[in-house]
């Protein structure tokens, strides 16, 4: 296997690793909603609207 | 820590009402850089920053602006929280700057009041001072001091005046016990609320009244008089549509130059890293992959910065309430909340902060309304596919010899999208949100000249986004993308080669198929495993115009809409063939066709492209900002399915009637 191939792989993977890591981070901002709740009052522990 | 000596870090709050300068002087106090903008709700998360006061340490909280502590929204509820100590995380501010803008002095006072009932200390920074003096008014800083029975500070962040004076006095006062002033008097404690209110603004008119001076009464304000044309109900609109195209035509002539020298510079490297490096996949992969890729959309990098410099200068000025105003009318005949302009304004840029920014509307029903219009609003990562499409098609035609085609046409899709998210709107509130829409009182800001520092930094903050984008998630999907072009290549020329020369092969055994020539690129490209995707898609797109390269591309852009861009810019370069002639994605999309020899590309196609763009969800964060926000995953689901429908539906009548007209 020539060299070009191995570092082309090694981009390519990279990429996909980097992808797949985007993509769990996005993963866990669809599924929780505990991150905003000090600044949006929306989240579990928050009060709810008074009036 | 509470005043008690020992050295912790102090905590201080900023509040006050929307615009009245709170961001502004917590970017001064600070030296951080959060937005700032002259309309209301601009903070509506919670922005912290470190300030010296005195010899100690404080964390400074900028809070989302309020008119009272009444919190009917959640933004307001945020606010009041932290004020009182009761959000959780957040330790009770040792001392509370209240931010008063001194145009508005009275609406201003009222928070103020509230807030000193909380036996929290508080300082007054009085903003906005030279704008009032230059209203040809006067205010005794000392005398209005001594009759609210708290300091006030006049300050100007721009300039940094009183801002030494403003720390001294925090310092002062975090030893103290603020003096609550009788504001009630002999109001009973049973009394309704109506009775507090009025005995607030009493208290408030009469100190007002005894620490201001108005010299000339009889002038009329320059903002009054600028107000009378440009929210004028007809020639107001005329003045938003003229403006609009202006800047359109200048995004378009002034970004011109740049953008070709920055096209013909990542050609020129693309040039280099083929004639320097060694033939072979990594050339490729670098050349047509990588800076195919993220030079595609980098070359757009002006069209952004102009962009954004003529929205913060429509912003700064104080112009975009007008445009607010104008559009309210239509925004509540059709049930949206007055305060719903905001997010959808601030949606032109990106989705996410303006569905974020509904979070200042107080009704369930009209939040979620807002939210489901907001991604219509034509985004900037759109700006690239628009440019494109007329930068190919509809460069240098005008209308009556001087209004370019191109302005028109961005305003066309720009306008498409507010029309979408207006009838989207009336759809929704009619339906599944209807809700009665509540009054709103719009705030008109004074016209002021755009402060250039603001300007630059809205425009290097946008232009850092976009690179970052461009350095990142951009790459990566480009590199991902030439990998599915490119791939598979060795076996697919082995099966077709073999093809090819079964009869060679037969007289001259396997030394026939390890000579046989490679596939042109073009054939390679239709082969690979994007090829087989786009393939496979075809016939959903054939209707609207559309063939298996545009199909890739347009599947490529639901992870991020510039890379429809990039993978246009991939397909034309990786499927160029070896005795094709290197050149721009512009000609490449003018001069690419289809199997049958026809262009692939038309002004319909790329008119039929646009629409699509402007009204599909298109776009992994926005639906993940919206599944926050609602809490559910129905809301992004029903978004996706509704937006990418209207957008089919919308491209195949467009390219239908199109062609039915005799424009294909």
């Amino acid at each position: 296997m020539d060299i070009q191939l191995l570092i082309v792989i090694a981009i390519i993977t990279a990429a996909i690793a980097y992808g797949g890591l985007t993509l769990f981070r996005k993963r866990r901002s669809f599924s929780t909603k505990g991150g905003c709740g000090s600044d949006c009052g929306c989240s579990g522990s928050s009060k709810k609207l008074t009036s | 820590m509470d005043g008690t000596g020992n050295n912790s870090q102090l905590t201080i709050a900023l509040a006050g009402n929307p615009n009245a300068g709170k961001t502004t002087l917590f970017n001064s106090l600070t030296g951080l850089k959060q937005k700032v903008a002259n309309y209301p709700g601009v903070t509506v998360e919670r922005k912290e920053g470190v300030w010296k006061v005195g010899d100690r340490s404080a964390n400074l909280i900028d809070l989302p602006g309020l008119y009272s502590l009444d919190a009917t929204s959640l933004d307001e509820q945020i606010a009041r929280d932290i004020i009182t100590g009761e959000q959780i995380g957040v330790p009770k501010p040792d001392a509370i700057i209240a931010v008063v803008d001194a145009t508005n002095l009275e609406r201003n006072l009222y928070l103020v009041t509230q807030i000193l009932e909380y036996g929290v200390p508080v300082v007054i920074a009085l903003t906005m001072i030279d704008v009032y003096e230059k209203q040809e008014h006067e205010i005794d800083v000392e005398m209005l001091s001594v009759l609210l029975k708290t300091p006030v500070i006049a300050i100007n962040a721009k300039t940094g005046r009183g801002k030494e004076e403003l720390a001294a006095k925090v310092a002062e006062v975090l030893h103290t016990k603020p003096v609550i002033p009788d504001i009630f008097g002999e109001v009973p404690e049973a009394d309704g609320d109506n009775v507090k209110i009025f005995a607030r603004y009493n208290f408030i008119s009469n100190a007002v009244q005894e620490s201001t001076w108005h010299s000339d009464q009889k002038k009329h304000r320059i903002s009054d008089k600028i107000d009378r044309i440009l929210t004028h109900k007809f020639f107001g609109l005329v003045i938003l549509v003229l403006i609009l195209l202006v800047v359109f035509q200048t995004i378009f002539s002034w970004s011109s130059l740049p953008m070709d020298l920055l096209e013909k510079g990542f050609g020129a490297i693309a040039d280099f890293v083929k004639a320097e490096m060694p033939p072979g996949i990594l050339t490729d992969l670098i050349a047509d992959g990588i800076v195919a890729g993220v030079g595609g959309v980098l070359v757009f990098l002006p069209q952004i910065l102009l962009l954004f410099l003529f929205i913060s200068l429509l912003e700064d000025s104080g112009y975009m309430s007008r445009a607010a105003f104008l559009l309210d009318k239509l925004m509540s005949r059709v049930g949206l909340h007055g305060k719903a302009f905001l997010p959808l304004m601030s949606s032109f840029a990106c989705a996410i902060p303006g569905i974020m920014a509904t979070r200042t509307i107080e009704n369930r029903r009209d939040r979620f309304a807002t939210i489901m219009i907001a991604p219509f609003m034509s985004c900037s990562a759109r700006l690239p596919v628009y440019t494109l499409m007329i930068a190919s098609f509809f460069a240098g035609q005008t209308i009556f010899g001087f209004v370019s085609v191109g302005a028109v046409l961005m305003l066309g899709m720009y306008s498409l999208g507010i029309f979408a998210a207006i009838a989207t709107a009336f759809v929704l509130k009619r339906s599944v949100l209807k809700a009665p829409p509540p009054p709103f009182l719009m705030e008109m800001p004074p016209y002021r000249m755009p402060n250039l520092r603001t300007v630059l930094q809205n425009m290097v903050t946008q232009a850092w986004m976009f690179l970052k984008r461009a350095g990142t998630v951009i790459l990566a999907i480009s590199i991902i993308l030439w990998a599915l072009m490119y791939f598979p290549r060795s076996i697919q020329n082995t099966e077709v080669s073999s093809q090819k020369t079964e009869a060679v092969a037969a007289t001259e055994g396997d030394r026939a198929e390890a000579d046989a020539p490679p596939l042109p690129e073009s054939e390679q490209i239709k082969n690979s495993y994007a090829g087989r995707l786009g393939h496979a898609i075809e016939p959903v797109i054939t209707p609207l115009g559309f063939d298996w390269k545009i199909g890739v591309a347009l599947i490529a852009s639901f992870a991020a809409r510039e890379v429809l861009v990039s993978t246009l810019s991939i397909i034309y370069n990786v499927g160029k063939d070896e005795n094709e002639e290197s050149e721009t994605l512009i000609s490449a999309v003018r001069d690419a066709k289809r199997e049958d020899g026809k262009p692939t590309w038309t002004p319909l196609t790329a008119l039929t492209l646009m629409v699509f763009f402007v009204l599909a969800m298109q776009c992994m964060s926005t639906l993940a900002v919206v599944r926050r926000e609602t809490n559910s995953w129905s809301w992004p689901a029903f978004m996706l399915v509704y937006m990418t429908g209207l957008a089919y539906v919308a491209a195949l009548i467009t390219f239908q009637a199109g062609k039915a007209l005799g424009f294909d």
